[in-house]
C-alpha cells in the first residue's frame, strides 16, 4: 500500500454545468502535489467532492484501499481526508486555543466527555500546545478569532486541520488574501508538514507551487488535463495555452 | 345539510380564510427573504389596519370605503419610522436578536391599542352591501366571502405581476437573490427594504381589515394570530410568494375542513399539518433547498 | 463559587420574605427551566420556542406518579426527569436535523400538538381543569411539604443549586465545548468529523431532563398541574428570561428569571397591560444595547465566565 489517495472518474455536474468530469489521479504517501488552473476550473469543487462537502455524482474515492465513497464529510474527515478552506470558517467567537481544542478532541475521541473540565486529557493539551509553537499562535491562544488579523486567521485554518493528524490534507489556497508581511509562517508551516503526510495544495502563487510541490496537476473547465513533474509543467505548452489561451478545448498534457 | 352544500361550504370559507392568510403572510415572507428578519410584530400591521379603520369610522364619521384606505395607508406610513428606525438595526444579526426585538415591539403595539380600546373585541361595521349574500341561480353565496376571494385573488394577480414585471420587482428580485451584488450595481437597497416592509405592512392591513370577521380585533391579535401567519411563512418556503400562497390555502382548507368537521381537532390539524410538511421538507412547500434560514 | 452565592442569596430571599414564599419557590423553579434552555439554546444554538413542552411533560409525569403510583416526591422527580427526556428525544427526531425558522416552526408546532393532545386527553390529565388534590408525601421522609411553602422552597432550592452544579460541569467539560462549536459553525464541526446530530441528540436529552425536574418541581410544590405548563407562551417567556439574563453563558438564566419574575409580579398587579409596555420595552432595549444580557453589567467575574464559555455576536 504505498498509494494513500486513489481518485477515480469522479464526475459532478450543477445542472448543466459540468464542475468535474472523469477526474483520475493518486496521491502517494508524502506527496507534495499542487493542483493548478485558472478559476473556475472546479479545483474548490475538486476539494468538496474529495472531502465529502459535496456528493459526487459518480467515480470512486479510495483511502488506504478503502473506499469512501459512502462516507459522508464528517466521516471523512474522521478517516482522515481533511481540508482547509479557502474563505476561513473558523469558531470565530471562540478562541484560538479553542478552535484548536475542537478537533484535538474530536481526534482523541474526547468530544463527547462530561465528566471533566477541557483541560484532564494531557495528550490533547500537549497536541495543542505543539501546535500552537509551531504556528507561533502561542501569544494569542486566549483571543476570540475574529479579533485577530486575517493573516493569524489563516494560521488558526491550517492549525486546525493539523490538529485532526490527517493522512490526506487538502490545502485551498492557504494564503490567498494574506499580505505579504504576514504569510511568511504560512509557508514555512507547509514546508515543515509531516514527512508521511499526502498533499494536495491548490495555489496560483506559481513560486510558491514551484518551491513545494513535487507533482503538479492542471485542471480546467472541471477536467484534470495534465499531471507531471514540475519541470514538464513549466515546459508545456498545453499549459501555457490553459493559461493564456482563448479558452478553446484544449488536449491533454 | 348534504354533502356537495357541505363541501361548498368548506371550499368557500377554506379558500377566504386562506387568502386572508395570504395577503398578511406576504409581508412576512418578503421580510424574510428579502432583508432576511424574521417579523414578529407583522401580526400588529393586521391588526392596526382593522383598529384603524374602526377607529376612522367612528371618530371622523366617514364611510367604510375611505376608512380602509385611509388605514391601509396610515398602516404603511406607521411601519416605515418601525423599519429604519428600529429594526434595521437587526439586519445581519441572529435569528434570537430579531425574534426578540419584533415581539418587543408587538407588546408595546398591543399595550398601546389596549389602552385605547379596551381588552375587549371590536367590530368592524361592514357596509351593507357587503353583508347578505348574492344569488348565482344555483345557489346563494355570502357575498363578504365571495368579495375575500376575489380580493385575495385580484391582490395575487397584483403581486404577481408587480413583482415578476415591474422594474421595482426586478431589483426587488435580485436584491432578494443576492443582496452585495444588487448593492454593486448601484439598487439601493435600503429604499428597496423600506418600500418592501411599507408594502408588506399595507397588505397585512388589507387582510386584517378583510378578515376581521374570521380573524376578530382584540389587543392580543398581533401575537395570537402570529404562528398562524409564520406557519404559512414556514410551510410555504420563505422568499416565494407562490409557496405562501400554496400554503394558505392548503392550511386554510385543512383547518376550514376540521372546524366543520371534527371541530374538537382542528388546532392540532392546522399544526400537525404544519409538522408533516416540514419534517418531509425542511426548507418548505416551494423553498429552495438548502436555503438560508 | 456561584452555587454558594446562590445557596446563600436562597436563603437571605428566605429570611426577607417570608410571606412570598410562593412566589420565591416559583422563582426558583423557573430559574432551573431558563437553565435548561440556557443549556438547549445559548450553548448548543437549538432555537427552540416550544422547550415548555419539555417542562409541562414533567409536571404532567411528576402529577400522575404522584396520584397513581406513589406520593414519594424524590421518584415523582426522576419521573419528570425522564418524561422530560423522552419528550425531547422524540422532538429531537423532529428538529435536529433542520435550523433556523423551520426548526423554530417545528419546535412550536411540536409543543402544540402536545399542548391540544393534552388538552383532549381529559381522563388522564383533567385536560382544561387540569391535574389537582395531589398529594406529596415528605421529602427523604422527614420534611413535610407544609402550608407556608418552606418545606417546598428549600427543596426547589437545593434542586436547583445541585443542577446548576452539575450544568456547570457539563459546560466547562469537552462536551460542552463540543456544543459551543456547533453553535459557532455547524458545518465546521462537520468539516473536522464532529459527530454534529449526536451530539445535539445528547444536548437537547440533557436538556429535557433538567426542564422535566422543574416541571415536576412545580407539581410537587404547587400540588396542581395545569395546561398552561405546556404553552406557547410558557415557552415564550422563558425565552425571554433567558435573553434579558444574557443567554451566552449559564449564569444569565440565575440574573433573567428572578428579574422578569419580580417585574412580572410588580407590573401586573397594576395592569396586565402595563406589565407589557414594560418587557416589551426591557426587549428592544436588551437587544438594542445590551444584546449579551443584564449580567454583562455585572463587572468582575464576568471576564472569567465569558471567556471560559465563549460569547456570540
Amino acid at each position: 500500500m504505498n498509494k494513500r489517495l486513489e481518485v477515480k472518474g469522479l464526475t459532478h455536474a450543477f445542472g448543466g454545468l459540468i464542475v468535474a468530469s472523469e477526474i483520475t489521479f493518486d496521491l502517494e504517501q508524502g506527496s507534495r502535489t499542487a493542483l493548478i488552473g485558472p478559476n473556475g476550473a472546479g479545483k474548490t469543487t475538486l476539494v468538496n467532492l474529495i472531502s465529502g462537502a459535496l456528493k459526487a455524482a459518480s467515480g470512486d474515492i479510495i483511502l488506504e484501499d478503502r473506499s469512501v465513497w459512502g462516507l459522508g464529510q464528517a466521516a471523512r474527515a474522521r478517516a482522515g481526508i481533511v481540508r482547509t478552506f479557502q474563505v476561513g470558517r473558523l469558531f470565530r467567537d471562540l478562541s484560538v486555543e479553542d478552535n484548536i481544542r475542537l478537533p484535538a478532541l474530536q481526534h482523541a475521541r474526547a468530544s463527547f466527555r462530561f465528566w471533566s473540565t477541557k483541560h484532564t486529557d494531557q495528550v490533547v493539551d500537549q497536541d495543542i500546545a505543539s501546535i500552537l509553537a509551531a504556528l507561533n499562535l502561542g501569544a494569542s491562544a486566549q483571543k476570540q478569532v475574529q479579533t485577530l488579523p486575517y493573516g493569524e486567521q489563516r494560521l488558526v485554518e491550517l492549525a486546525i486541520a493539523l490538529a485532526l493528524k490527517p493522512r490526506v490534507l487538502l490545502l485551498d489556497e492557504p494564503a490567498a488574501g494574506v499580505p505579504q508581511s504576514e504569510s511568511g509562517v504560512i509557508l514555512e508551516v507547509i514546508g515543515k508538514l509531516p514527512a508521511d503526510l499526502s498533499v494536495l495544495l491548490i495555489e496560483h502563487d506559481m513560486d510558491l507551487v514551484f518551491k513545494f510541490a513535487n507533482r503538479i496537476l492542471v485542471m480546467m473547465n472541471g477536467a484534470l488535463l495534465c499531471d507531471g513533474t514540475p519541470a514538464e509543467i513549466a515546459a508545456s505548452e498545453q499549459v501555457k495555452q490553459i493559461y493564456f489561451g482563448r479558452g478553446e478545448s484544449i488536449a491533454n498534457c | 345539510m348534504n354533502l356537495v352544500s357541505l363541501l361548498l361550504n368548506i371550499l368557500l370559507d377554506g379558500v377566504a380564510y386562506a387568502m386572508i392568510l395570504f395577503m398578511i403572510s406576504v409581508g412576512l415572507s418578503i421580510s424574510l427573504g428579502l432583508m432576511r428578519v424574521v417579523n414578529m410584530a407583522h401580526g400588529a400591521f393586521a391588526m392596526l389596519g382593522g383598529y384603524i379603520t374602526i377607529a376612522v369610522m367612528n371618530q371622523m364619521k366617514v364611510p367604510f370605503e375611505v376608512a380602509v384606505i385611509a388605514a391601509i395607508v396610515a398602516t404603511a406610513i406607521i411601519s416605515i419610522p418601525l423599519e429604519t428606525f428600529l429594526i434595521r438595526k437587526v439586519y445581519g444579526r441572529n435569528e434570537l436578536d430579531q425574534a426578540l426585538l419584533t415581539i418587543g415591539i408587538a407588546f408595546v403595539v398591543i399595550a398601546g391599542v389596549n389602552s385605547v380600546t379596551g381588552a375587549n373585541i371590536s367590530v368592524i361595521k361592514l357596509p351593507y352591501y357587503l353583508n347578505g349574500s348574492i344569488d348565482l341561480g344555483f345557489r346563494s353565496l355570502p357575498t363578504d366571502r365571495l368579495v375575500v376571494i376575489v380580493l385575495g385573488l385580484v391582490v395575487t394577480v397584483a403581486l404577481w405581476f408587480f413583482v415578476e414585471r415591474s422594474a421595482f420587482g426586478v431589483k426587488l428580485r435580485a436584491a432578494v437573490d443576492n443582496a452585495a451584488m444588487a448593492e454593486a450595481v448601484k439598487i439601493n437597497t435600503s429604499r428597496l427594504y423600506v418600500i418592501s416592509f411599507a408594502l408588506g405592512a399595507a397588505l397585512a392591513a388589507l387582510g386584517g381589515i378583510a378578515g376581521a370577521s374570521l380573524l376578530p380585533m382584540e389587543p392580543t391579535y398581533a401575537l395570537k394570530y402570529l404562528v398562524l401567519f409564520l406557519a404559512v411563512v414556514a410551510v410555504g418556503g420563505h422568499g416565494t410568494l407562490f409557496g405562501s400562497f400554496l400554503a394558505a390555502v392548503i392550511l386554510g382548507i385543512i383547518d376550514t375542513a376540521t372546524k366543520y368537521l371534527a371541530p374538537e381537532y382542528s388546532s392540532i390539524a392546522f399544526f400537525a399539518t404544519m409538522l408533516i410538511v416540514l419534517a418531509v421538507r425542511p426548507q418548505g412547500l416551494l423553498g429552495a433547498n438548502g436555503a438560508k434560514s | 463559587m456561584v452555587e454558594l452565592a446562590l445557596l446563600i442569596v436562597g436563603a437571605l430571599a428566605f429570611f426577607v420574605f417570608p410571606d412570598d414564599l410562593g412566589l420565591m419557590t416559583s422563582i426558583v423553579i423557573m430559574t432551573l427551566f431558563v437553565l435548561s434552555l440556557s443549556l438547549v439554546l445559548g450553548q448548543a444554538g437549538i432555537p427552540t420556542i416550544g422547550h415548555a413542552a419539555l417542562y409541562g411533560s414533567g409536571a404532567y409525569a411528576a402529577g400522575l406518579w404522584a396520584l397513581h403510583v406513589t406520593a414519594e416526591p424524590l421518584t415523582g422527580l426522576a419521573a419528570g426527569g425522564l418524561a422530560g427526556a423522552i419528550i425531547a428525544a422524540l422532538s429531537g427526531l423532529l428538529l435536529l436535523r433542520t435550523r433556523g425558522l423551520t426548526l423554530v416552526m417545528l419546535s412550536i408546532a411540536f409543543a402544540q400538538v402536545l399542548f391540544e393532545i393534552a388538552n383532549k386527553a381529559r381522563g388522564v390529565t383533567g385536560g382544561d381543569d387540569g391535574l389537582s388534590g395531589l398529594t406529596v408525601s415528605p421529602v427523604l421522609g422527614i420534611f413535610r411539604f407544609d402550608f407556608y411553602g418552606r418545606t417546598g422552597y428549600w427543596y426547589s432550592l437545593i434542586v436547583l443549586v445541585l443542577s446548576y452544579a452539575l450544568l456547570r460541569r457539563l459546560v466547562a467539560s469537552p462536551f460542552g465545548l463540543t456544543c459551543r462549536g456547533i453553535r459557532s459553525d455547524k458545518t465546521r464541526m462537520l468539516a473536522i468529523g464532529g459527530h454534529v446530530y449526536g451530539a445535539l441528540m445528547t444536548v437537547y436529552v440533557t436538556g429535557g431532563v433538567f426542564a422535566g425536574i422543574a416541571g415536576a418541581l412545580t407539581a410537587q410544590t404547587a400540588q396542581v398541574v395545569g395546561l398552561n405548563s405546556l404553552s406557547f407562551q410558557q415557552s415564550a417567556d422563558a425565552l425571554v428570561m433567558l435573553v434579558i439574563g444574557g443567554t451566552w453563558t449559564l449564569a444569565g438564566a440565575l440574573i433573567g428569571a428572578p428579574v422578569f419574575m419580580v417585574v412580572h409580579h410588580i407590573a401586573s398587579t397594576a395592569s396586565p397591560y402595563h406589565w407589557l409596555v414594560v418587557i416589551g420595552l426591557l426587549l428592544i432595549l436588551t437587544v438594542l444595547y445590551l444584546p449579551k444580557g443584564l449580567i454583562y453589567l455585572i463587572p468582575a467575574g464576568l471576564e472569567r465566565l465569558r471567556d471560559r464559555q465563549g460569547t456570540h455576536e
